[in-house]
């Protein structure tokens, strides 16, 4: 006989289940006289084995989660008293602890363990113990082959405490179930990428007083909420931020946030993410970015927690403390910095780069010159005019254009054809005053005069 | 046989003059279609960089259009039309100070740019400019390239920072280093090279630091990380139209095999004949900075191979139909990128995908599809296994496609004498197989969608309506939640000044405003059974969420002012939820004064309220910010920023309160100006001061954080 104990309504002692030499299963299907008899076995034994019971508890004890992807969620275990923690396991079944207590993961059916690059987990408060669970996207497709071969689609991660006074360890789990990652999911953030327009550079360089290209957050993401924090930067000869300082506000125990350090502050975000999983957010205006000191500067995406019901972990449900934490935007990595460097000759000469790309006539390219030859280009969000600048093989200015923003495309007089057989063209997106904000490569195009 | 009038002599007169008449009417009809133009600056010595510029024309035009070249720069964009006129006014491109040459063209409805008049137009100086230039900055110019060359501009800042005093509280936020000094080295080199058809273009860029947790690769490294560090680098050499890169680059156009994937590695693209290019790329698998690892193909395990082939059906008109045939082989481990974090995991596919790009010669009907088959595994991680057997990961082959597609209904077809619309509608379709995944590409996996849009354009006024439907779990797995969403949305983007008032003297009391909606409805299709959902039903989730916003930026000479609203929703309907709701409103408003290019100030203020239903519970933040920029001379500046916060809820159970203030003294020196002799130096002083005090009353926390710091640097720059 078999059961599920995550379908009972009420606790059974994980103590007296083994007890009972129960095995412990999957199938949600109860016999109600079972239960009745194993009640009876628990009243029975319960009160002599109330001093091994399990205390430990946790909260959230079920959340949705990503079956495609990454998911990371805030948890809470309260009631810790002289135990400590062990290692987390995430598996498709569970069974007895016994002689321990609780329910640990069946070895047969164990989709890996909590990889310590995303333990964020800590001591914190009255007794209590946070615990950043990231589920890896190998996880999920584990749990999600398991579903398709008709077996069930939750999962289980379970958490080991080892008693400091000798006792049967502890074993706590939280039940995963799967679903598209989206709204009921906690709102966490799972990849994100810092970067200027130029993707290919890691590192930008820039010449002094020069303007550097607007910069992005790409970031991917579970649930829905708000996202809400703040674009800091490091200037030169301030020191620099520890991982602590780099974790989102909502990865850390109720007591550390507002401890991180902080730094100047560039301007201020509050967004809200539809349950669609992706998001570009933009980086400050270009224009706030220093640029006048030379030496390296750091960008760093400062996140808040956001208030989000699924994300919430109610601290009195474990008795780890008097209210609930909200834990909306929770990541279980440091967040990335973008570096920039002031000084020397930048990197204009990056011939792929591009914060704005060009789109048709591709490069290199030979085109009939007798029909019309229209150059297009992708927007920039902050630009307000572009120029399209058309040269010769020489580099002689051929002819400008100007557009106002809106206006990806032109269409060259039809005299072109007549200055110059290969030419090379490049657009710069300017804003409202004439600044420029980003510059595509030159692309070079031949104009073929065959009749 | 002959045939005459008897009066034949009579009507020879009357003939001949209604031949003249006939004549002369044809002459006055052809001097009426001819066009002329009259420039309003005709007679004038001179006019100012930015004075209007207008063009009265003599007739109307048909079905043909003005364009107007000054200097070498098309400005016909900027026009603004009237019935017998066009106007441009020169902001915030000024015209170009001294002689400049006009010439209004007539582009006919082929295409035909056919030169109606020259105009000389004298620019003077204005007393005080403080628009833009209009001519682009020689020095940004690229130098012209001539058949052979070679250039190399080196450049290397050697600098000193530290940090003088420093105080804080509490203890326990001491810094590891309260006063320091370090030492700073950045050092680029750029090159040019071009023999005939061999051309080759580079660029390396180092940084370094004294201080070792700066090292560029500190964060893989540690304390083996080198001081002093590759951060970019880049070789392209040319020749004819081949092209062969290494360093930074990025390589890919198939949506869901390889897309734009950025890293250090190898690329070559070749031409073959005029309609083939062949481009392989061998790529490392994340991004990464420092010299180890130069070809960035060191580790087998964490590289992405690539090849594709392009073909284009129409030689004449490339873009017109072409298609992309692409391989990918890629293997990672858990790693991430230098700007990147993310949970990760070993990974491993391998696949190919076709994409078909087709446009009609005029561009009005677009179409962008493709389709990708590849096969993806989850290799060892030991740091997920840990030792311990687990449950392997099935290797599965699976599918991807998509479409885009676009048609102009409407092109430029004129609404008024002024103004054209175009009316576009795209549908845009994705179906992702469950568990596809490509190590080079960015994927949601498991989702069917289908989006119709419907953009407008009236000269400026931008309108754009969305619709799209989409759904998971496309194996319809009974035990996994399968959730429907429905989004709507709708964009306005318009310049008043285009629509109201005198478009010649456009008042700039009206603002550019824009209006965002978004609504998106997300739900459960059903109670998955077996899955965990069915003990507590406000797992399924039934959300509807909308999403408001509003702005508004006036742009004045010296001011420039915004005002920015933002209202959100979250209400959730599912059976439990009901009143787990969330609101969300922000106001904000900045300002900005530039009174010339020595100051700059701006000041914002911003306010946000969340109200949760459920818990009753309203949190208001403020913020106020102040920034002030000054060029005090040539080489000196001073700047200074300042920023405040305050956040509590209603109820007073929390209370946060945030100080920011910094300020900055830089003095600036040169000395030689020609390249290898080049020197020119930069010292600075900081100050900042952070505050920030965190209340809740729930928790009983009081924490209360303060530092002053005082740093000061100086940098030497050489060549």
């Amino acid at each position: 006989m078999a059961f599920a104990p995550t379908s009972l309504q009420f606790s059974l002692s994980e103590q007296a289940r083994a007890s009972a030499a129960l095995p412990i299963g999957k199938v949600t299907t109860v016999n109600r006289t079972s239960v009745i008899i194993l009640f009876l076995v628990y009243l029975f034994l319960g009160v002599r084995l109330e001093c091994f019971a399990q205390t430990i508890a946790v909260n959230p004890k079920g959340v949705n989660v990503n079956s495609q992807g990454a998911t990371t969620v805030f948890l809470t275990f309260g009631n810790l008293r002289d135990y400590s923690p062990a290692e987390a396991t995430w598996c498709g079944d569970l069974i007895s602890a016994a002689p321990d207590q609780g329910l640990k993961c069946n070895p047969a059916a164990t989709y890996g363990l909590l990889p310590s690059r995303y333990d964020r987990s800590k001591r914190s408060g009255n007794n209590a113990y946070t615990d950043v669970m990231s589920i890896p996207a190998s996880v999920a497709r584990r749990a999600y082959q398991a579903a398709a071969r008709g077996e069930e689609a939750r999962f289980f991660y379970v958490r080991r405490f080892v008693s400091t006074t000798g006792g049967p360890d502890q074993y706590v789990d939280v039940t995963c179930r799967l679903s598209g990652g989206g709204a009921r999911v906690p709102f966490s953030l799972t990849d994100v990428k810092l970067l200027f327009g130029k993707e290919e550079s890691q590192i930008l360089f820039a010449e002094t007083d020069k303007p550097l290209p607007p910069l992005k957050a790409n970031i991917t993401y579970n649930g829905t909420g708000r996202l809400k924090g703040r674009w800091e930067i490091v200037l030169p000869g301030e020191e620099l931020p520890d991982e602590r300082d780099l974790l989102t506000e909502a990865t850390l125990p109720f007591e550390e946030r507002g401890l991180q350090k902080r730094y100047t502050q560039l301007s201020r975000f509050n967004v809200f993410l539809p349950p669609v999983g992706k998001v570009i957010l933009p980086g400050p205006e270009v224009a706030r970015l220093p640029r006048k000191v030379e030496g390296t500067y750091l960008i760093l995406l400062r996140i808040e927690a956001s208030d989000d019901r699924e994300g919430d972990s109610n601290l009195t449900a474990v008795n780890a403390g008097p209210d609930t934490v909200h834990s909306g935007a929770v990541a279980g990595f440091p967040l990335p910095v973008l570096r920039y460097v002031i000084g020397g000759i930048g990197q204009g000469v990056n011939p792929t780069a591009a914060a704005l790309q060009l789109l048709l006539p591709r490069d290199n390219v030979q085109l009939d010159a007798r029909r019309p030859i229209d150059f297009t280009w992708s927007d920039v969000a902050q630009a307000s005019f572009y120029e399209l600048e058309i040269q010769d093989a020489n580099g002689k200015n051929l002819l400008f254009a100007w557009f106002r923003s809106g206006i990806k495309s032109y269409r060259a007089p039809s005299w072109l054809k007549d200055k110059a057989e290969t030419i090379r063209w490049r657009v710069i997106a300017k804003d409202q005053s004439g600044k420029a904000l980003s510059e595509s490569g030159f692309r070079n195009l031949r104009l073929l005069k065959t009749k | 046989m002959s045939f005459r009038l008897k009066s034949e002599q009579k009507l020879m007169l009357p003939a001949a003059w209604f031949i003249l008449w006939l004549a002369l009417l044809s002459l006055s009809l052809l001097a009426q279609d001819a066009l002329t133009v009259t420039p309003s600056f005709a007679g004038k010595e001179s006019v100012a960089p930015t004075e209007l510029l207008e063009f009265k024309l003599s007739r109307a035009l048909k079905d043909e259009k003005i364009a107007v070249v000054i200097g070498t720069t098309d400005v016909t964009n900027l026009l603004t039309s009237k019935a017998d006129s066009v106007s441009y006014l020169p902001t915030p491109f000024a015209l170009p100070v001294g002689e400049n040459e006009v010439t209004i063209y007539l582009v006919t409805n082929n295409d035909e740019w056919k030169a109606l008049a020259h105009f000389s137009l004298r620019v003077a100086a204005a007393a005080n400019q403080t628009v833009a230039a209009a001519t682009t900055d020689p020095t940004a110019q690229p130098e012209a390239v001539v058949t052979r060359k070679m250039k190399f501009t080196p450049s290397i800042t050697l600098g000193f920072k530290s940090q003088a005093a420093e105080t804080h509280f509490p203890d326990t936020n001491k810094p590891e280093r309260p006063k320091f000094l370090d030492t700073t080295l950045q050092a680029s080199l750029k090159g040019e090279m071009k023999r005939d058809k061999f051309s080759s273009e580079m660029q390396f860029d180092i940084a370094g630091s004294s201080f070792r947790k700066e090292a560029l690769r500190f964060g893989t490294l540690g304390n083996d990380a080198p001081r002093t560090d590759l951060a970019n680098y880049l070789m392209q050499f040319n020749l004819g139209r081949s092209k062969f890169i290494s360093g930074h680059t990025s390589f890919g156009s198939n949506r869901h095999l390889i897309n734009s994937f950025a890293s250090r590695g190898l690329t070559l693209t070749v031409p073959v004949g005029k309609q083939d290019e062949f481009s392989v790329a061998a790529l490392n698998g994340s991004s990464i900075v420092g010299f180890g690892n130069f070809f960035g193909l060191n580790n087998r395990n964490h590289q992405v191979f690539s090849a594709s082939w392009g073909h284009e059906f129409l030689k004449e008109r490339p873009g017109g139909l072409r298609t992309e045939v692409s391989f990918m082989d890629g293997s990672l481990l858990p790693q991430t990128g230098v700007n990147q974090s993310a949970i990760t995991d070993a990974e491993k596919s391998q696949g190919y995908g076709f994409r078909l790009i087709a446009s009609d010669k005029s561009q009005r009907a677009k179409f962008d599809g493709g389709f990708t088959r590849n096969r993806f595994t989850n290799p060892p991680d030991p740091l997920l296994n840990q030792g311990r057997p687990i449950v392997q990961v099935q290797e599965t082959t699976r599918n991807a496609e998509f479409i885009d597609a676009s048609f102009d209904i409407l092109k430029d077809i004129t609404v008024t004498k002024s103004k054209k619309a175009t009316l576009t509608a795209a549908y845009h379709h994705e179906r992702v197989d469950p568990l596809f995944r490509s190590v080079a590409a960015t994927t949601q996996a498991d989702r069917f969608n289908n989006q119709w849009d419907v953009t407008g354009n009236l000269d400026q006024l931008n309108i754009t309506l969305t619709h799209q439907r989409f759904n998971d779990n496309l194996a319809d797995i009974p035990s996994i939640l399968k959730s429907l969403t429905r989004r709507s949305a709708a964009a306005i983007n318009a310049p008043l000044q285009a629509f109201i008032g005198n478009a010649d003297k456009p008042s700039p009391w009206l603002p550019r405003v824009g209006f965002t909606y978004d609504r998106v409805h997300q739900f459960g299709a059903a109670i998955p059974v077996n899955g965990g959902f069915d003990l507590d039903l406000s797992t399924v989730p039934n959300q509807l969420s909308i999403n408001q916003a509003f702005t508004a930026e006036w742009q004045f000479t010296k001011f420039r002012t915004g005002y920015r609203f933002n209202r959100s929703s979250q209400d959730n309907r599912q059976t439990g939820r009901e009143s787990a709701d969330l609101y969300n409103t922000i106001n904000g408003v900045t300002f900005g004064y530039t009174p010339n290019q020595k100051v700059d100030l701006s000041f914002d203020v911003n306010s946000e309220r969340a109200r949760n239903v459920e818990n009753k519970r309203s949190d208001q933040t403020w913020r106020f910010g102040f920034n002030a920029n000054l060029q005090v001379t040539k080489n000196t500046a001073l700047s200074a920023t300042l920023s405040t916060l305050n956040a509590f809820d209603l109820g007073q159970i929390s209370d946060n309160f945030t100080n920011e203030f910094n300020a900055q003294w830089t003095w600036k020196f040169l000395a030689g100006q020609k390249q290898f002799k080049k020197f020119s130096g930069q010292f600075f002083v900081r100050y900042a001061n952070f505050f920030v005090r965190t209340i809740d009353r729930s928790f009983d926390t009081n924490n209360l954080t303060k530092s002053n710091t005082l740093n000061a640097g100086i940098n030497f720059t050489f060549f």
